[in-house]
C-alpha cells in the first residue's frame, strides 16, 4: 500500500509503546498501516466493528423501500405518505449526526455509537407492529437516527489511524457501511420470500422479516461494546480517570467547530455527494420501473447495484485521497475532491437525459462511482479541519449530507412539478454549483485550491490555536501537537523538512 | 405511433377461376390499406367484381389471428363492391391479418360453377397493434355482486357472490367468440387516488385497476361464482368486473357491477393486519433486551472506572 508506515516523517513511538501493538504505530499510537484482512486489536478490530455496525444501521434504515409493495397495501399508504416517510428517514439523522459528533468528542466513539445503535433498535423491532401511515413515518424517522453512527465510524477511524492512512480507513469504513443501503434491497426481499414460503401470509411475512435487521443491529452493537476500544491506549473513561486524557467541555468543542468555516463548506459539499447518494437510494428503483418499464425485481436489482458500487468506490476515493497527498499534500486532496465531485455532477445531468435502458444503467454506474468516491475524498479532508472538535466537525459534515438529501428530495422529487428525469438533471446542475465552494477552503499551513501556503504558518499553530493559553500551559493540547507533527505530509513534497522531530520535546516554532 | 397516415401495405390480386364452365371473370383486387392513429388501426379490403352475379354469391369471411371485433360487410357500399373493414386497437405487437375469401357455391352453380374456393391469404403487418384497449371492449354482460353498497367485508372470512348475464337486448350471435369469463376484483377510484401502482390505463396490459382474479369459468350466457375474500386482499374500496375472453385468452367484452364512472355499488374490504400477539411480544422482548444490554455495559464501565 504505497508509502509503508515507517516513513521518516512519522514520529516514532518509544520502543516500549511500539511493542504493545501488532501493527506499526506513530507517536499517537495510531496505526500507520492498514491491513484489511486482519483483526489485530485494537486498530483493525475497531475498523471491522465500526464498519459492520454502520452497515447494519444502513440495512435497517433502508429495509422498508424494497418491501413497499407489501407495506403500502397492508397499511393503505398513499404516494404522499411514502414520500414523507422517505424524507423522514433521512432527516432524523441531520441532528443526530451533530449530537453524535459531540458525544464522540466527550465520551468516545465506542460508547456513543453503541448507545445510539441500541437505542434505535427498538424502532426497527416496532416496525413489525405498525398499522397506519403515521406509525410508518415514525418508525422510519427513528430508525433513521441510527445513520448518525456514520460519524462515530469516521471519528473512530481518525482516532485509530495515522494521517497517511486515515483516508483509506475512513473511505472503506464509510463505503462498506453505505453498502448496507444496496445490500438491503437484496436481503429484505429474500428474507420475505423465505418466510412467505415457510407459511406466513404476505402481510405477516414482511413484519417478521424486520427482525433480521433488528437482530443484526443489536448483536453488532453488543460486539462493539464488548470488543471495541476508543483509542489505541484504552477507553476514554479509563484514560480520563487516570489523567491521561483531558475531559473536554461541550461549549468549547462546539465553539471551535461552528466557527471554523471549512466545516460549513464541507457540510454543504457533502450534501451534494452523500445527500445525492441517499436521494438516489430512495428514488432510483421507481425511476427505472416507470421510465423503462422493467419489472419490480429488475428495478430492485438496478437500485441495489447503485449502492453496491460502494464496495470499491468510496474506499477508492479515500485511497486516492491519501495517495494524492503523498505528492501534492492537502492541495492535491482539495483539487481531486473538486474534480471528482464535479464529474459526478456532469454524469448526473447526463443520466436524466438517457432514454435507452442500457445507456442509463451504464451512466448510473459511472455516476455512482464518482459520487461515492467524492464522499471518500471528502473524508480525506475532514480529519484535518479540526483536532479538538473532530467529532463535531465530522458530525456537521455528516449532517450536511443528510440536509442535502432532504432539500434535494423536497425541491425535485416531491409532487409533480418536475418529471423524475428532469429532477435528476437539475440535481446534477445543483451538484456542480454546490461543489464550487471547495475552492474557498484554505489552510494557512498547506494552502488551498488556488493559493499556496503562507510561509510562516505551521500545522502546530493551526491546531494549537484551538486551545487557549491556559489550556496550553496545562498541556491539554498535546494530542493536537502530536497530530500536527504526524500531518507534515499534508504539505506535499516540497514542504517536507528533512530532520525528524523528537517525540518528547514540544517542537520549537519554525 | 402514426397519426392518421394511410399506406398501402400490400396488394394482392387474385383471380377467382371457376373450375368448370362458365366464364366468370371475377377480378378481385384487394388493397389493404392501413390507416392508423393513436386509437386504432383500420384495415380495409376492397373487392371489386366484374361480374354482378358472382358478387352476390361471394361470401367473405374476415378472420383475424388476434381476434378483435371484426365488422364484416358494409351494406352501403356500391354494387359490385364489397368493403371489408377490420378495426383493431393499435398498440405494440404485430398482427397477422388473414383474409379469407371464400366463394360459396350453391348447388345451382349458376354462376360460379362449383367448388372454387379461392383463398386469399393476406399476411400483412398492421403495424404496432395487438394489445387490447379497454375503451374498445363492449359492455355486453350485466354483472351483479352480492355486497350491498358500502358494506364492509372481512378478508379471509366473508364471501362475494357474483352473477353475470349476457345482455339480452344485444343481437344474437354477439357471444359467438366468447369462451371464458374472468371475474376480477377492481379498485374503486377512491382507492386509486395518490397511488400510482393502482392506476387505470386504457391499455389492458398496463392497466392496474383489477389486480385480483376471483374466478375463471367457461362461458355461459348466465353464471354465478362464489368467492371467499382472500387474506392477501388489502383494505380498500372495490367493485367487480367480469372480462369475457376468447379462445386465445384475449379480452373481447366485459361487464361490471358499477356504473361507467365507478361511483355506485362500491363495497369495502377490510384486509387482515398481519399482526399477531406473538409478534408484538417478540418486538417488546427484543427491544427490552437491547436497552438492557446497553444498561448492563454502562454499569460494567462504571465499575471498571472505579477500580
Amino acid at each position: 500500500m504505497g508509502d509503508s508506515g515507517k516513513s521518516s516523517l512519522q514520529v516514532e513511538p518509544s520502543d516500549e509503546q511500539a511493542t504493545r501493538f501488532k501493527m506499526p504505530v506513530d507517536s499517537e499510537q495510531k496505526a500507520t498501516e492498514f491491513w484489511l484482512f486482519s483483526f489485530a486489536a485494537p486498530h483493525m478490530q475497531a475498523f471491522h466493528l465500526s464498519w459492520f455496525s454502520f452497515f447494519c444501521c444502513f440495512v435497517s434504515t433502508f429495509a422498508a423501500p424494497p418491501l413497499l409493495p407489501l407495506i403500502r397495501d397492508n397499511l393503505n399508504l398513499t404516494t404522499t405518505d411514502i414520500g414523507n416517510a422517505g424524507i423522514a428517514s433521512v432527516s432524523g439523522a441531520v441532528f443526530a449526526r451533530l449530537a453524535m459528533g459531540t458525544a464522540c468528542d466527550l465520551v468516545g466513539p465506542r460508547l456513543a455509537s453503541a448507545s445510539l445503535i441500541l437505542l434505535t433498535t427498538p424502532a426497527v423491532y416496532c416496525t413489525s407492529v405498525i398499522n397506519s401511515a403515521s406509525s410508518y413515518l415514525l418508525v422510519r424517522f427513528f430508525t433513521g437516527f441510527s445513520l448518525a453512527s456514520f460519524v462515530s465510524t469516521q471519528f473512530w477511524m481518525s482516532s485509530m489511524f495515522s494521517p497517511p492512512k486515515v483516508g483509506v480507513a475512513n473511505g472503506i469504513a464509510g463505503g462498506w457501511g453505505n453498502l448496507g443501503g444496496g445490500a438491503t434491497q437484496l436481503i429484505m426481499p429474500l428474507v420475505y420470500e423465505l418466510i412467505h414460503h415457510i407459511g406466513g401470509t404476505r402481510f405477516t411475512a414482511w413484519r417478521i422479516a424486520f427482525f433480521i435487521p433488528g437482530l443484526m443491529q443489536t448483536l453488532s452493537a453488543i460486539a462493539v461494546l464488548a470488543l471495541g476500544q476508543d483509542l489505541p491506549n484504552g477507553n476514554y473513561r479509563k484514560l480520563e480517570k487516570a489523567g491521561d486524557k483531558h475531559k473536554d467541555s461541550f461549549g468549547k468543542v462546539f465553539y471551535h467547530a461552528v466557527t471554523n468555516y471549512r466545516a460549513w463548506i464541507l457540510a454543504l459539499t457533502y450534501g451534494y455527494c452523500f445527500g445525492v447518494e441517499l436521494t438516489i437510494d430512495n428514488i432510483v428503483a421507481e425511476y427505472f420501473y416507470d421510465k423503462f418499464n422493467v419489472n419490480l425485481r429488475t428495478a430492485g436489482m438496478i437500485a441495489a447495484s447503485f449502492g453496491l458500487a460502494n464496495i470499491v468506490s468510496r474506499p477508492g476515493g479515500g485511497f486516492l485521497s491519501d495517495w494524492i497527498s503523498t505528492g501534492y499534500g492537502m492541495r492535491g486532496r482539495l483539487w481531486s475532491l473538486w474534480v471528482v465531485q464535479s464529474i459526478g455532477g456532469v454524469l448526473c445531468i447526463v443520466l436524466g437525459l438517457m432514454h435507452n435502458l442500457s445507456a442509463a444503467i451504464a451512466v448510473m454506474l459511472l455516476f455512482s462511482f464518482f459520487v461515492q468516491a467524492a464522499c471518500g475524498f471528502t473524508f480525506g479532508v475532514v480529519p484535518f479541519v479540526s483536532r479538538r472538535s473532530l467529532g463535531l466537525v465530522s458530525g456537521m459534515t455528516g449532517g450536511g449530507g443528510n440536509v442535502g438529501a432532504v432539500i434535494t428530495q423536497l425541491i425535485f422529487f416531491t409532487g409533480s412539478r418536475y418529471s423524475k428525469e428532469t429532477g435528476i438533471t437539475l440535481m446534477g446542475v445543483m451538484i456542480l454549483c454546490c461543489t464550487l465552494p471547495i475552492s474557498l477552503i484554505y489552510f494557512p499551513q498547506w494552502g488551498g485550491m488556488f493559493c499556496g501556503p503562507r510561509a510562516d504558518a505551521t500545522a502546530e499553530d493551526y491546531y494549537a490555536a484551538e486551545w487557549s493559553d491556559e489550556e496550553r500551559e496545562k498541556g491539554y493540547h498535546s494530542p493536537s501537537v502530536k497530530f500536527a507533527e504526524n500531518s507534515l505530509r499534508e504539505g506535499g513534497r516540497r514542504r517536507r523538512p528533512s530532520p525528524t522531530v523528537p517525540v518528547e520535546a514540544t517542537p520549537t516554532h519554525v | 405511433m402514426n397519426h392518421g397516415t394511410t399506406k398501402d401495405l400490400c396488394r394482392v390480386v387474385s383471380t377467382f377461376v371457376p373450375k368448370t364452365g362458365h366464364h366468370t371473370t371475377v377480378e378481385s383486387s384487394a388493397t389493404l390499406q392501413h390507416h392508423s392513429d393513436v386509437v386504432q388501426d383500420t384495415a380495409s379490403v376492397h373487392l371489386e367484381f366484374t361480374d354482378n352475379d358472382s358478387f352476390r354469391k361471394i361470401d367473405a369471411l374476415f378472420g383475424c389471428s388476434n381476434p378483435v371485433i371484426c365488422h364484416a360487410g358494409n351494406s352501403t357500399s356500391p354494387p359490385r363492391e364489397r368493403l371489408f373493414k377490420k378495426t383493431a386497437p393499435s398498440i405494440s405487437g404485430k398482427e397477422d391479418l388473414h383474409l379469407l375469401l371464400q366463394q360459396e357455391t350453391n348447388t345451382m352453380a349458376a354462376l360460379l360453377s362449383n367448388q372454387v374456393a379461392a383463398l386469399l391469404l393476406l399476411l400483412c403487418y398492421i403495424g404496432p397493434s395487438a394489445a387490447v384497449l379497454f375503451s374498445s371492449l363492449p359492455q355486453t354482460l350485466r354483472v351483479t355482486a352480492s355486497p350491498s353498497p358500502g358494506q364492509v367485508l372481512h378478508a379471509g372470512v366473508d364471501e362475494i357472490t357474483v352473477t353475470w348475464a349476457l345482455n339480452q337486448s344485444l343481437p344474437a350471435g354477439t357471444d359467438s367468440g366468447y369462451k371464458k369469463v374472468k371475474v376480477t376484483l377492481c379498485y374503486a377510484p377512491v382507492s386509486q387516488t395518490d397511488r400510482g401502482w393502482r392506476k387505470t390505463d386504457d391499455h389492458l396490459k398496463k392497466d392496474k385497476t383489477c389486480q385480483f382474479k376471483m374466478a375463471t369459468r367457461p362461458y355461459a350466457a348466465t353464471g354465478t361464482v362464489t368467492y371467499t375474500v382472500e387474506r392477501s386482499i388489502p383494505t380498500a374500496t372495490f367493485f367487480v368486473r367480469a372480462y369475457v375472453l376468447d379462445a386465445s385468452d384475449t379480452e373481447v367484452a366485459y361487464g361490471q357491477s358499477t356504473d361507467p364512472k365507478k361511483t355506485t355499488n362500491l363495497f369495502d374490504i377490510a384486509g387482515i393486519t398481519g399482526r399477531h400477539a406473538s409478534l408484538d411480544i417478540a418486538a417488546a422482548c427484543f427491544s427490552a433486551f437491547s436497552i438492557g444490554a446497553l444498561a448492563f455495559f454502562f454499569v460494567i464501565e462504571k465499575r471498571k472506572a472505579k477500580k
